[in-house]
């Protein structure tokens, strides 16, 4: 559909899916980044989408946001969405200790469906502005992500904190993966596909 | 204004009828730049809402597959869109799809209408109902180029249908098509059926128009008077009218009935977490998982706030509130019911309390305010427990008053049996003379008689006294601590209120009712008298079997004091308010008291009741004084000073020292008085036990086997100990207990005791020389002596040797048992055979000459023999007599009267020896007289 009205050269897309229990600010994240508006409301999402251009180190790249349901009740479809994602903000919400106990299975799932060890990700912890009531001290969170060797990035999705960065730094560490897989890991792939032929030989 | 530009969609997927919200750039600079929406080829413009140039809001159409979301604008012309929306179908059609359109019918929504009004049937997304092509191989570009001014919709004079068979249809085998032709063929001619309904409908607007404007030519023309000109036209019109309305109103119907049929399944869809809720709760609840409750309350309570004001007119919205509030209502109920489930810890009630405020909590949100005087879940667990506190106290005293009975009549049952042992007891153990043997035997009698008293004890209100004890302490710290939360405010999420002054009086009310109850029950348990039946509850009556026996009284008493002191001290440092705690005190002070007279009394009832009929009692010991002189005695004053100790230490370990807190118990003069009159009582009965013995009231028991006159000696000789060292000691004691007012006790003590001391010092003396003086007349005129006619005198004569010789028989008593006595006791004896012998010669009418030398010498041996126990007034008597005796003839029997003399005292050698030793100078002496004159 794009692509048919940008002939001429395609910007390169970004694919990030927002992920993180239900009510921890992932819409909120996402409109603020993208809209520069903040919705006080919550409505509980299905699955949004949005993309737009955006200029990443000088480069003109798109951004494509999946923004998925932290509800449990739309916890089986995430499977799906999940596989389409090339880069994941894994958020929780500083303010309710539960949305950070839960993490690790969201992380489980995102490593099963994605069938592989490692995934550009970035543990963010949302509503920063709510110091007072903040259930999830910042050591702990970065101990959790030293552990999975991810950056953590405190944001605020009411007060713009830190929302550009949460989602640069990401398309930077996507970009990053790419490059790589298309220099080295091509060579291992087909170094797996010959072992593998070898073998049934 | 540039190309509108859609960058978000959500949701990106969707059954027909999904609301979605549409954002992106340029969407429109007001509601009506706004041309058209198409979502995925569909037109949902008319539901489109345009809420600011960066969103949109509507509801997708019947579409399948993902499509673009295209916005035209009139400023900015048709845009694009970098998200698409995916239409998804169910296979039978859902009850979200419209059933009609709905136009609203102000003005502006008329015009837009007839902007629209072209839509007809033609239009339907698939007409030739042959699967439709997901998969396009070219690109629109592709169809703007070849295909440049067409279009796909039918509707227009554009429309091109090479281009609209190739979008559409591209893959489409010919047969296909063929048959798609037929159906369309078909259902054109089934359509035409309604037709002209479905045109008025497609086109209502159109012909609403249209009226208007026949209205207004009628009016013109009429002003022009030839209104027939436009009379067939308007009869027609008129008539087009009609239906117009009919369909209109039929549509209303069922718009209506669609719309709150959709409108239900909304609800029930976005609600229908809530309506799992009670079943959840109900699982919940057996997990005592109030927090998920919680959460879950507040969720669908926000979810509930967030709905329109349409769904809130749903009676299915109201119903599924009912439910959701009837459900915490029940979640409230049964923490309640769990919270006065008692026992329980203070924190699993601050537990359940905290969570019923947060359920209230969440339930006012709602109601905006918070009743002032709403029910406080903390007070009303805090008069329940007191409830079942104080019901609790009851029972356990109730239990033990039943324990008590059946012990008691067990006991009784028992009792016949033991008094056959005791029996065989007391006849087994003979008297023993022999001190060893004796005090051997002693040893295991005592220690069988100890058993005895043991099984007597009444273990059952010792027993109770503990556990109430006990479990008032352990409920009532928890109490107290319930009670300081409530107070403190100390529950998370409750709003403080400012009538704390009343609420702490409240809770000190309840607490008070608490400590009054258990010290009524304590006092009627023991100390039954000082407790005002008038004033209590009739359930605090009920009456302990064993009441009046001080015995049993004596023996329960100090450890009913300690185990209720121990608890007071541990209740007194929860740092309770002194005025709650006042009957507490006032109770401990009662009980001290009366466990000091009853342990007070003791004594000298078990002194009057058996001091002196136990075989140690008896046992004979020697005493030696600091000037060495020696005396024998009994165990009787050690044994009471034992007992006057035993109760005394008893005292001051139970009773005497104050702890903190507690009222002095000397303050009160009263009091002190009478534990005075208390002590005196014990050492007066210790003296009315040996007057007993001393004036026969009371006679020896079997196994003592002593003559009067030593037990006469024997009661004297342990008075002086008792005087010299038991009491002394005692009254150190008791000085050192602090007790008061007790000086007067030892004055009138030690008068007691000389003055008793003195009357059985006369006794003996009496009871000694009466046999002797009573047997000198006899053995004086012995042998029919006749003095006025008698032979000469051979010797002394008899009744002389007899004198001596009994008074040698006093003498060697005395000399056993009190040598100090000697000197006063033979002093007076002499002086009372003097005056007798001087009574009887007065009485001779005449000596003859034997007689008158016989009588000489026979007094002056007396008189030789006695003279270390002459007094004057002896001296004085001696003389009278000798000036009775005619002397005329002495001188010419001077010689036989020295031989006889000289015999006399050759003979008598070792018994005169005995007197002409100096008897242990003492101060005793006898002062029969002075008595016998007062
Ligand atoms: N104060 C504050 N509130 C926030 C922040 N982020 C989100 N919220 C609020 O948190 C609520 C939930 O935010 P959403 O963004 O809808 O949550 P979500 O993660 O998308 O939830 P699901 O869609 O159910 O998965 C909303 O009421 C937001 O206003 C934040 O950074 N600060
Ligand atoms: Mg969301």
């Amino acid at each position: 559909m794009t692509s048919s009205q940008n002939g001429k050269k395609q910007a390169p897309i970004y694919k990030v899916i927002m992920v993180g229990s239900g009510g921890v600010g992932k819409s909120a994240l996402t409109l603020q980044y993208m809209y520069d508006e903040f919705v006080e409301d919550y409505e509980p999402t299905k699955a949004d989408s949005y993309r737009k251009k955006v200029l990443l180190d000088g480069e003109e790249v798109q951004i494509d946001i999946l923004d998925t349901a932290g509800q449990e009740d739309y916890a089986a479809i995430r499977d799906n969405y999940f596989r389409s994602g090339e880069g994941f903000l894994l958020v929780f919400s500083i303010t309710e200790q539960e949305s950070f106990d839960v993490l690790d299975e969201f992380r489980e799932q995102i490593l099963r469906v994605k069938n592989a060890e490692d995934v550009p990700l970035i543990l963010i912890g949302n509503k920063s502005d709510l110091q007072n009531s903040r259930q999830v001290r910042q050591e702990v969170a970065t101990d959790k992500a030293n552990k999975w060797l991810k950056p953590y990035i405190e944001t605020s999705a009411k007060t713009r904190d830190n929302v550009d960065k949460a989602f640069f730094d990401l398309m930077r560490e996507i970009r990053n993966r790419k490059l790589s897989e298309n220099n080295k890991p091509t060579g291992n792939r087909r170094d797996k596909k010959k072992k593998k032929k070898c073998t049934i030989l | 204004m540039p190309k509108p530009l859609v960058t978000g969609i959500s949701p990106k997927e969707g059954y027909p009828g999904t609301k979605v919200i549409i954002r992106g750039e340029f969407l429109g600079k007001d509601e009506e730049d706004l041309v058209a929406v198409i979502i995925c080829g569909v037109d949902c413009t008319i539901r489109a809402k345009w809420e600011k140039e960066s969103r949109i809001t509507t509801y997708t159409g019947f579409c399948k597959g993902k499509g673009d979301i295209v916005i035209v604008t009139n400023s900015g012309g048709r845009g694009t869109s970098s998200v698409g929306f995916q239409g998804l179908v169910k296979k039978n059609i859902g009850p979200y799809e419209e059933t009609c359109t709905w136009v609203d019918e102000d003005s502006k929504a008329l015009l837009t209408g007839l902007k629209r009004a072209a839509v007809n049937e033609l239009s339907h997304d698939n007409p030739l109902n042959i699967s439709l092509d997901d998969s396009s191989k070219y690109g629109m570009d592709f169809f703007d180029k070849e295909f440049p001014n067409s279009s796909i919709d039918m509707t227009q004079e554009n429309f091109n249908a090479s281009r609209f068979l190739l979008e559409n249809y591209q893959n489409a085998k010919f047969e296909d098509l063929r048959q798609g032709l037929e159906y369309m063929k078909r259902n054109i001619g089934s359509k035409t059926i309604n037709s002209t309904d479905n045109l008025l409908k497609n086109n209502i607007s159109s012909f609403m128009d249209a009226i208007k404007i026949m209205k207004d030519i009628h009016w013109l023309s009429s002003n022009d008077k030839k209104n027939e000109f436009t009379r067939s036209i308007e009869l027609m019109f008129k008539d087009i009218l009609k239906t117009a309305h009919r369909i209109y109103d039929q549509d209303l119907a069922s718009k209506d009935r669609a719309d709150m049929i959709r409108n239900s399944l909304q609800i029930l869809d976005t609600y229908k977490s809530l309506i799992y809720f009670p079943q959840n709760v109900d699982k919940w609840l057996k997990l005592d998982d109030y927090e998920q409750i919680i959460t879950s309350y507040k969720l669908a309570k926000m979810q509930l706030s967030k709905a329109e004001p349409a769904t809130r007119k749903s009676t299915l919205f109201a119903q599924i509130k009912k439910d959701l509030d009837s459900s915490v209502l029940e979640v409230q109920k049964h923490i309640l019911k769990k919270l006065i489930q008692f026992p329980s810890s203070p924190d699993e009630q601050k537990f359940l309390i905290e969570n019923y405020i947060s359920i209230e909590n969440i339930i006012a949100i709602e109601g905006n305010k918070r009743n002032e005087v709403a029910f406080n879940p903390a007070w009303y667990c805090l008069t329940e427990e007191k409830k079942w506190f104080i019901q609790l106290m009851l029972e356990c005293r109730d239990m033990h008053i039943a324990d008590e009975k059946v012990s008691l009549a067990m006991k009784q049952s028992d009792d016949s049996n033991n008094n056959n042992s005791k029996q065989e007891q007391k006849n087994s153990s003979d008297v023993l003379k022999d001190g060893k043997n004796l005090s051997n035997n002693i040893l295991n009698n005592t220690e069988a008689s100890k058993i005895q008293v043991m099984t007597q004890i009444p273990h059952e209100r010792n027993k109770f006294i503990e556990e109430l004890c006990q479990m008032f302490f352990d409920i009532f710290t928890d109490y107290w601590r319930l009670g300081s939360m409530y107070l403190g405010n100390l529950f998370n999420n409750l709003p403080s209120t400012n009538n704390d002054s009343i609420k702490a009086n409240e809770y000190h009310g309840l607490v008070g009712e608490i400590l009054e109850t258990f010290c009524n029950i304590v006092r009627a348990a023991f100390i039954p008298h000082t407790f005002d039946k008038s004033l209590a509850n009739t359930n605090l009556l009920s009456e302990w079997p064993i009441q009046h026996d001080a015995q049993i009284i004596s023996q329960i008493l100090p450890h009913c004091l300690k185990v209720c002191r121990l608890c007071a001290q541990q209740i007194f440092s929860l740092d309770i308010q002194p005025k709650q705690f006042e009957c507490v005190k006032i109770l401990i002070y009662d009980l001290r008291c009366e466990c000091l007279v009853t342990l007070l009394s003791q004594p000298t009832r078990e002194i009057l009741a058996t001091l002196g009929f136990e075989e140690p009692d008896w046992i004979v010991d020697r005493d030696v004084d600091s000037e060495n002189n020696s005396c024998l005695i009994t165990n009787l004053p050690s044994r009471f000073e034992a007992k006057f100790n035993r109760a005394l230490s008893l005292c001051k370990e139970y009773v005497l020292d104050d702890k903190k807190g507690e009222k002095s118990l000397f303050k009160d003069p009263v009091f002190s008085k009478k534990i005075a009159m208390l002590l005196y009582g014990i050492s007066h009965a210790f003296m009315k036990r040996i007057n007993r013995f001393m004036s026969k009231e009371d006679s020896l028991p079997k196994f003592v086997q002593m003559s009067r006159s030593k037990l006469l000696l024997y009661l004297y000789n342990n008075l002086t100990v008792c005087k010299r060292k038991a009491l002394p000691n005692i009254w150190q004691t008791i000085a050192n207990h602090k007790y008061q007012q007790f000086d007067q006790v030892i004055k009138e003590s030690k008068k007691n005791l000389k003055e008793l001391q003195d009357m059985l010092l006369k006794q003996y003396v009496s009871e000694a020389t009466k046999p002797i003086v009573d047997n000198i007349e006899s053995n004086l005129y012995a042998g029919r002596y006749d003095f006025s006619e008698c032979s000469a005198p051979l010797t002394v004569r008899n009744y002389v040797k007899q004198i001596i010789m009994s008074l040698l028989n006093i003498h060697s008593e005395l000399f056993l048992l009190n040598k100090s006595l000697i000197q006063a006791v033979l002093t007076q004896a002499v002086k009372e055979i003097y005056t007798k012998l001087f009574s009887l010669f007065v009485n001779i009418p005449n000596f003859c000459v034997s007689a008158a030398i016989q009588a000489y010498i026979d007094i002056f041996c007396l008189k030789e023999t006695f003279k270390l126990y002459t007094s004057d007034e002896s001296k004085e008597i001696l003389h009278k007599i000798l000036k009775l005796i005619p002397s005329n003839s002495f001188e010419q029997n001077k010689s036989l009267m020295t031989k006889l003399i000289g015999d006399f005292e050759k003979g008598m050698q070792p018994y005169l020896a005995v007197f002409h030793t100096q008897p242990p100078t003492s101060s005793v002496n006898i002062s029969l007289q002075s008595n016998e004159n007062k």
